[in-house]
């Protein structure tokens, strides 16, 4: 349960991630989001 | 030209979507399943489910080779790849079962008791996913794997890991390891639960003797090490002169009686078995390791630590040939026939008596690629 | 002439037969064994008294109280955090009750052997602070010589003025070990 639990805050956490990197208009911080998603996709999808 | 800022946040997306398929393949090929060729003694294939239905059809549930003698006699249990990044006991268990032949009692073996661990890599330790041996039909790829289970299959961890039933505290990581999790219980955690099907396996298939093998990093105490639990001593150190003999040094350890959730204290302490643990030294283990890739498990090299050990502060043999695998290997097995020997000199009412196995020796001399199919 | 010559070796003979004597007269059971750092190799040596068909009373963690009646103390020394897990005890704990079962033995004149057979595992660190205190208690050392590369058992037999036996293999121990009792 608990970890269908951290799931869910993952997908909120990238969803949130994602939204503040359409807004964010340094160039270098949207790097550094991208960076900070890739790990939660891996483990949205159950790869890693 | 300034670039507008939601064009390269989709590049980037795009860019990530790259970077995540093409790691994704590569760490999904971690669940392609090893292959072993078992020997023609092979009497059937099990399960670990076969002990705990909850196992079936996941990522914990393990194949139980078993080998059945004609005539009776003792059941030995070799579990091997408790931490799927100590190759040399996974390696003896793939070795043992495409060579054992089998004249009197029973021998099971587990090659990939953390079957989990097997599908994963150690973050922040830059492992190899994998290594390659030689053998009589050609290179085979063997997965080097993680020390624990996979997050994927129990996550996220806690802080601070309770033993269950003795409310031993350990660290968060360790709630992973197999090898903290016995005796396991039904309603635990994954690995808990791995473990629980472990000792139900020992209680329903009655094991007299078992083995758990294992590596560790040069540096630890217990490398090359016989450990038992108190009940195992007479045939443990008994196995210990006779391998003395052949100029392979094991030293004995008592399994602390207040150290709980190890093969060797709660196998004991759960079930009627006679359990041992052996250890090898694995430079890829350490933290002075250096270049860490399956050449170093392989041949065990390792500059640092040749250094390190020029300085005087390592306590084990280590010299320029490094400690290959099929040296950490050939001592595993010894240590396991000597092991039984002794059992047998013990029992001799019930023996087991194994064929096809190589000698120390002779696994040297003829390479581990001489023995795997 | 002759007959100089012939006391000589007389006396040279009654010399070498006094000493055998009083050295086998020195070892003697009941034979207590223990630990000193509380590695398993004690379990070993015990196997190995067993082995010359000697009796002897393994305690691992022998106090000064146990060596009432005892004639011989054989001390294996070698640190092991497992041992000592076992034990539930600490390192120091551990030195403290060594350090006053030898003076205890110094006190009664129980004869020390100490017999080192872990090899490398059993040394250095904490391994060789047990040592060094058995070493300087003891009248007789028997030691697998993977454990004396460094030549410090040859270095504290020098110093001690004691017999150092030095052998290649832990089971080819128990033929010097016997040969003390016999």
């Amino acid at each position: 349960m608990i970890f269908w639990l951290y799931i869910v805050i993952l997908v909120l956490l990238s969803l949130v991630i994602v939204k503040e990197m359409f807004e964010e208009r340094d160039w270098k911080k949207q790097i550094a989001l991208v960076m900070v998603l890739i790990p939660f996709i891996l483990r949205i999808f159950l790869i890693k | 030209m300034k670039i507008d800022h939601k064009i390269v946040a989709s590049f980037l997306l795009f860019l990530m979507t790259v970077v995540c398929i093409v790691s994704g393949v590569e760490f999904l090929d971690m669940r392609t399943p090893d292959v072993i060729y078992p020997s023609e003694d092979l009497t059937k294939i099990g399960k670990l489910s076969d002990y705990f239905e909850e196992l079936k059809d996941g990522s914990g549930d393990t194949d139980i080779y078993f080998f059945e003698g004609k005539e009776p006699g003792a059941t030995v249990l070799l579990l091997c790849g408790t931490h799927p990044n100590e190759a040399s006991g996974f390696i003896a268990g793939v070795l043992a079962t495409e060579n054992v032949k089998i004249k009197a009692g029973r021998l099971l073996i587990i090659p990939q008791a953390c079957l989990s661990g097997f599908s994963c890599t150690d973050p922040m330790e830059g492992y190899p996913q994998s290594y390659t041996l030689e053998s009589k039909s050609g290179e085979r790829k063997f997965r080097f794997g993680s020390r624990v289970s996979n997050p994927l299959d129990q996550w996220p961890d806690p802080l601070v890991y309770s033993h269950f039933p003795s409310g031993q505290k350990l660290s968060g990581f360790e709630t992973r390891n197999l090898n903290r999790s016995y005796p396991g219980r039904p309603d635990g955690t994954f690995t808990e639960k791995v473990g629980y099907a472990i000792v139900q396996l020992i209680k329903k298939e009655k094991i007299d003797l078992a083995f758990d093998l294992h590596e560790a990093a040069p540096e630890i105490p217990i490398i090359n090490a016989i450990i038992y639990h108190e009940k195992s001593e007479d045939i443990g150190l008994n196995a210990i002169l006779n391998l003395e003999f052949r100029d392979l040094r094991y030293a004995p350890e008592r399994s602390p009686e207040n150290f709980h959730g190890l093969s060797h204290r709660e196998w004991g302490d759960n079930t009627d078995v006679y359990p041992f643990l052996m250890e090898t030294c694995n430079p890829i283990q350490g933290r002075l390791r250096g270049r860490t890739n399956s050449e170093l498990i392989l041949t065990g090299k390792s500059p640092q630590y040749l250094a390190a050990q020029e300085t005087g502060k390592l306590r084990i043999e280590y010299d320029a040939e490094g400690v290959p695998l099929d040296k950490r290997v050939a001592r595993h097995l010894q240590g396991f026939l000597e092991i039984v020997n002794s059992y047998n000199e013990f029992f001799p009412e019930k023996t087991i008596l194994l064929e096809g196995l190589p000698e120390y020796e002779d696994l040297l001399e003829n390479g581990l690629s001489n023995y795997l199919k | 002439m002759r007959l100089f010559k012939s006391l000589t070796l007389l006396m040279l003979a009654l010399t070498f037969i006094t000493t055998q004597a009083q050295e086998s007269k020195k070892y003697e059971g009941p034979i207590l064994v223990t630990s000193a750092g509380q590695s398993a190799d004690v379990k070993l040596a015990g196997l190995l008294l067993k082995k010359q068909k000697l009796e002897a009373e393994t305690i691992t963690m022998a106090k000064a109280e146990d060596l009432k009646g005892v004639k011989t103390l054989i001390v294996v020394p070698g640190f092991s955090s497992k041992g000592l897990g076992a034990a539930g005890i600490s390192a120091d704990e551990e030195l403290k009750r060594v350090q006053e079962l030898l003076k205890q033995a110094a006190e009664l004149k129980i004869p020390v052997v100490l017999l080192h057979i872990g090899g490398k595992a059993r040394r250095q660190g904490q391994s060789d602070n047990f040592i060094k205190e058995v070493a300087g208690v003891s009248s007789y050392m028997i030691v697998v010589e993977q454990g004396n590369e460094d030549g410090l058992f040859t270095e504290l037999a020098k110093k001690q003025k004691v017999k150092l036996e030095l052998v290649s293999k832990i089971p080819l121990a128990a033929e010097p070990l016997g040969k003390l009792f016999k």
